[in-house]
């Protein structure tokens, strides 16, 4: 059994370096708790994923919810939880005090530019990754690429999406 | 305002949306902004700038709002507020995702899910490059980084840290 204190400092870990926001921290996700430790399958962090999205809250917390749970129920939750905020919550702190001190405006930018293109392609490998485990059925990758376009060009919601995707789904594989 | 009506507001902004960041922004603008003039619109705007510039989740920008309204206090009360409702649902949603993943039901709809948040977040990338990928400079750092996760085990902290050094250097 995964102890609780190695929980949270994988995800303390997390939250000190995943810059570049939420699809940064889906990359780390993956490689920490999939690749490095072999924590979850693919298929189960795809499921993390998933779940994420479709409950209240910030989905990358919500997905940082499910591993810790899955790992130890309600305590290792706790665990990743407080670890992958920590390190954020006391920088943010920390700035906001300075930021009300001097009225401090960025100074990140160039720094920021170079994350934004790296964030791009962390997800990248993300989406690669994800749909090489999981994308055997070929009516996926209909289902995928509806869905790419749907967000991509219409804009659909994606809570709509999820929902048609959860029912097409049913359809397919559910009846035989 | 009072640390209790802080954690209140995060707790039910929280519970009712789905898709956290960017779909909480409008309501919490409308809340301490227009309604209760608590921020003004430059500060709401550093605050998202803040969010971004930490590791982690953006949502940790609510950090700063309730430092701004209360100070510590208010900061740790934004923040249980915003992750609480997660926990809460989550832990039960995973609870019984688990107990009946199996069923063929659900593994059906979760078969049917899963392709459709690839396919998202697809788009996603592609969303976000074309607003960060534009020179020679980034389409490489964007193209190192998304090499070196696919096809070798490096830590991504060590693309983040040299995609920032690379950012700033070129």
């Amino acid at each position: 059994m995964v102890g609780l204190r190695r929980i949270f400092l994988v995800f303390l870990k997390i939250g000190a370096f995943a810059f570049g926001g939420v699809y940064s921290m889906l990359s780390f996700y993956q490689r920490e708790l999939v690749d490095r430790r072999g924590w979850l399958t693919q298929e189960d962090f795809a499921e993390g994923v998933a779940i994420g999205q479709m409950t209240p809250g910030p989905p990358i917390i919500n997905t940082g919810i499910y591993a810790g749970y899955r790992l130890r129920g309600l305590k290792g939750a706790i665990s990743a939880v407080l670890g992958v905020t920590l390190p954020g919550f006391i920088i943010v702190v920390a700035l906001a005090w300075l930021y009300m001190k001097y009225r401090y405006t960025s100074i990140f930018s160039p720094v920021l530019k170079g994350l934004g293109a790296a964030v791009v392609g962390l997800l990248l490998s993300v989406v690669l990754r994800l749909g090489k485990g999981l994308i055997k059925k070929k009516l996926s990758y209909v289902i995928s690429a509806a869905c790419f376009v749907l967000f991509y060009f219409f804009k659909a919601n994606p809570v709509l999406l999820i929902g048609l995707a959860g029912v097409s789904g049913w359809f397919i594989y559910g009846r035989r | 305002m009072g640390l209790v009506q802080i954690f209140w507001i995060f707790f039910a902004v929280n519970f009712v949306t789905i898709g956290g960041g960017y779909v909480m922004l409008p309501i919490l603008h409308q809340v301490f902004v227009e309604h209760y003039r608590l921020l003004t619109d430059k500060e709401f705007l550093d605050a998202i700038a803040l969010g971004q510039i930490t590791p982690g989740p953006l949502t940790l920008m609510n950090a700063f709002i309730g430092f701004k309204l209360k100070g510590l206090a208010g900061a740790v009360a934004a923040t249980a507020g915003t992750y609480l409702p997660s926990m809460l649902v989550v832990t039960l949603a995973t609870k019984y995702y688990l107990k009946f993943k199996d069923s063929r039901v659900l593994a059906a709809v979760f078969a049917g899910i899963k392709p459709a948040i690839i396919g998202m977040l697809a788009a996603v990338a592609l969303m976000l490059g074309k607003t960060s990928i534009g020179e020679p400079v980034t389409l490489a750092i964007g193209l190192a980084a998304f090499i070196l996760m696919s096809f070798t085990r490096v830590d991504p902290t060590l693309v983040i840290i040299g995609a920032g050094v690379a950012g700033a250097v070129f």
